[in-house]
């Protein structure tokens, strides 16, 4: 906070280079040193201790020891924590007083709550414009997104059920569609061939499903208008939605390619959000990745004796949610390693493998569906068993 | 309105009481006047603002509340606060120590960056963005040595940190008030077993117990405890 200073074992200074009390050119120092780049005023005094004759010395700064041993013919030890520049640094008021520094307390403490605000400023504007973060908050805003549109339409199948109940409750299910068919056509008087053929694309058969059913409807005669604006708010939420999520799919393929080539941006966004950033994603272990989004199931199966669960966010992808049950763990077990690996080649390399990895996840596919063409007896008798312990135990 | 018969608290500096035995209210003298950190209630009276201090939000107000006998905080002493999140405790310590000085150290961006713009108009607190389970990673921000350290961090590894730190800039005698999280070491374990565990690693690194409060009623798994260096 004052300045680069030297001493040797005994306390006593040898060198310094001060800053001159102005705040910006130490946080300037520490900016660099952050970028692993070697500060000028550090550059200086080398040069003034190597005429000096010494060529070895200790820091506490593992950046900086390393930067010197790059940079220079200085020996830089990174020792910590270092007693003797610990003594220092916490003295720093009378330990600077023998360089001929005068500071105040008070000055002292001026400056580093600056330094402390400036640095954690930098950098929490450094991680707030990372790549990680935008992909966090873009998939939990589509979470958000998916379950309003849900909520929202369930509320106008009710609401304009009232005026169309054969509409809503058997032939149209796609709840975009739905809300596209009363903010465009509105009354069922409306719902003629050509209206529905001009704008949609129905089946033959839905077509003339929706025009019978219309002239004989049950429904009762109300004011569309607040639910035609109703589903107008819904098309508009489903078209950000959709503009969001080509938005992220442009950015997964740019952080994490590998991932996003093997299961897609959506669930590689939410496997990122769960832990809260690709590094941490790549750092973990294949097992923890299978479970991730299943905490709770987990937890439940170390506390009591429930059965522990095969797959988190991953039963979201298509090849185990629309796989034989009996083969769903093994393919999750099988998924969440070639994640893995994704996720580290994403990280740690700029190497593009995801295809590769998907093709040898599909191959693995058929070889167990292949060998394991029908449900396995044993475990049914197991969880037999294991439900008879329990009722025992609730006789007890 | 009646106002609360706002009075000093018999044993702690720079802490106020009001109500009687049973509903004791805490509040500390705001430091920073005409602003508040976490929608606290604030109380006028003659010309000083009374910032009332929630046990449910403020862990170390439900120690005082839980007949915690000294929590070694005076006007003019330093501490080191680890895991000072977004400024709600912080904020009652530095209006105690109200001519001490407090380094706060935080490791999540997000929580910082609350506590900066919290924080910033009080002189006595220094934000740290640092980990501290590394404390050498901030000792260019701490200049002198610390009285006393408070921890309240969600890590599996509670004791070590406070051991660490303790080490490179608590003074000889200095205090430390420690917040065991069960939950954060391991859910599947009984808190008891899991105190038992931290409180053995610590004494093992010479720290002597004082005090051990659980503030279980406040604040679910948790239990206070103070310590000498």
């Amino acid at each position: 906070m004052v300045g680069i200073f030297i001493i040797d074992e005994l306390e006593s200074p040898i060198n310094f280079q001060d800053f001159d009390g102005e705040i910006n050119k130490i946080i300037e120092f520490y900016g660099l040193i952050g970028e692993n780049n070697l500060p000028q005023e550090f550059t200086k005094l080398l040069e003034e201790l190597s005429e000096n004759g010494y060529n070895e010395f200790i820091v506490d700064n593992s950046n900086l020891s390393n930067l010197i041993n790059q940079n220079s013919n200085f020996n830089a030890k990174h020792e910590v924590p270092c007693p003797l520049i610990q003594s220092f640094k916490l003295n720093l008021r009378n330990s600077v007083n023998k360089y001929g520094v005068q500071i105040t307390e008070e000055q002292i403490r001026e400056r580093s709550k600056k330094l402390g605000e400036s640095l954690a400023k930098k950098s929490i504007s450094r991680a707030s414009g990372k790549d990680d973060i935008l992909i966090i908050q873009m998939s939990n805003t589509l979470d958000l997104l998916k379950k309003t549109i849900n909520l929202f339409s369930t509320r106008i199948r009710e609401w304009y059920g009232l005026h169309f109940p054969e509409l809503t409750d058997k032939i149209i299910e796609d709840h975009v569609v739905f809300s596209k068919l009363i903010s465009i056509i509105g009354s069922r008087e409306n719902f003629t061939k050509e209206n529905l053929q001009d704008k949609f694309s129905f089946k033959d058969y839905t077509l003339n499903e929706i025009i019978t059913q219309s002239q004989n409807s049950m429904g009762a005669e109300i004011d569309l208008d607040n639910i035609q604006k109703y589903a107008d708010l819904i098309l508009s939420i489903e078209s950000y939605r959709t503009r969001l999520e080509n938005d992220l799919d442009e950015i997964m393929n740019g952080a994490t390619p590998n991932l996003t080539t093997l299961v897609g941006a959506l669930i590689g966004a939410k496997l990122v959000a769960s832990v809260g950033s690709i590094k941490k994603l790549a750092m973990l272990p294949a097992s923890t990745i299978q479970l991730l989004g299943a905490e709770r199931a987990l937890f439940r199966s170390l506390k009591s004796n429930a059965k522990s669960p095969k797959h988190g966010i991953i039963f979201q992808w298509h090849g185990i949610r629309s796989a034989k049950p009996w083969h769903r763990g093994k393919i999750s077990r099988l998924l969440s390693g070639k994640i893995s690996i994704a996720a580290k080649l994403d990280y740690f390399s700029d190497k593009l493998l995801g295809d590769q990895l998907l093709n040898e996840v599909n191959q693995k596919i058929e070889e167990i569906k292949r060998k394991y063409p029908n449900p396995p007896k044993k475990s049914q008798k197991k969880s037999q068993n294991l439900s008879q312990k329990k009722r025992s135990k609730k006789r007890r | 309105m009646i106002l609360p018969n706002i009075r000093p608290h018999p044993k702690f500096v720079n802490v106020f009481i009001s109500g009687s035995s049973e509903k004791l209210k805490l509040y500390t003298k705001n430091l920073d006047k005409g602003n508040v950190i976490y929608g606290e209630k604030i109380i006028l009276k003659m010309d000083e603002e009374f910032r009332l201090w929630d046990p449910y939000r403020s862990k170390l107000a439900a120690l005082i509340l839980k007949g915690a006998q000294k929590i070694y905080l005076e006007r003019k002493t330093t501490c080191l606060y680890l895991g000072a999140s977004t400024g709600t405790t912080i904020s009652h310590i530095s209006d105690i120590v109200s001519n001490g000085l407090i380094f706060g150290v935080e490791i999540s961006e997000r929580s910082l960056r609350q506590l900066i713009q919290n924080t910033t108009s009080r002189k006595n607190i220094i934000p740290i963005l640092g980990n501290a389970l590394n404390p050498q990673e901030y000792s260019m921000l701490i200049y002198k040595p610390v009285d006393l350290i408070y921890q309240d961090v969600s890590h599996p590894e509670q004791a070590n940190i406070a051991i660490r730190n303790a080490k490179l800039y608590l003074k000889e005698g200095g205090k430390i008030i420690l917040f065991i999280k069960s939950q954060s070491i391991k859910s599947t374990e009984k808190p008891k077993e899991i105190f038992k565990n931290e409180l053995n690693t610590l004494k093992n690194a010479d720290l002597k117990v004082l005090e051990k409060i659980s503030i279980d009623s406040y604040a679910g798994g948790h239990l206070g405890v103070f310590l000498e260096k």
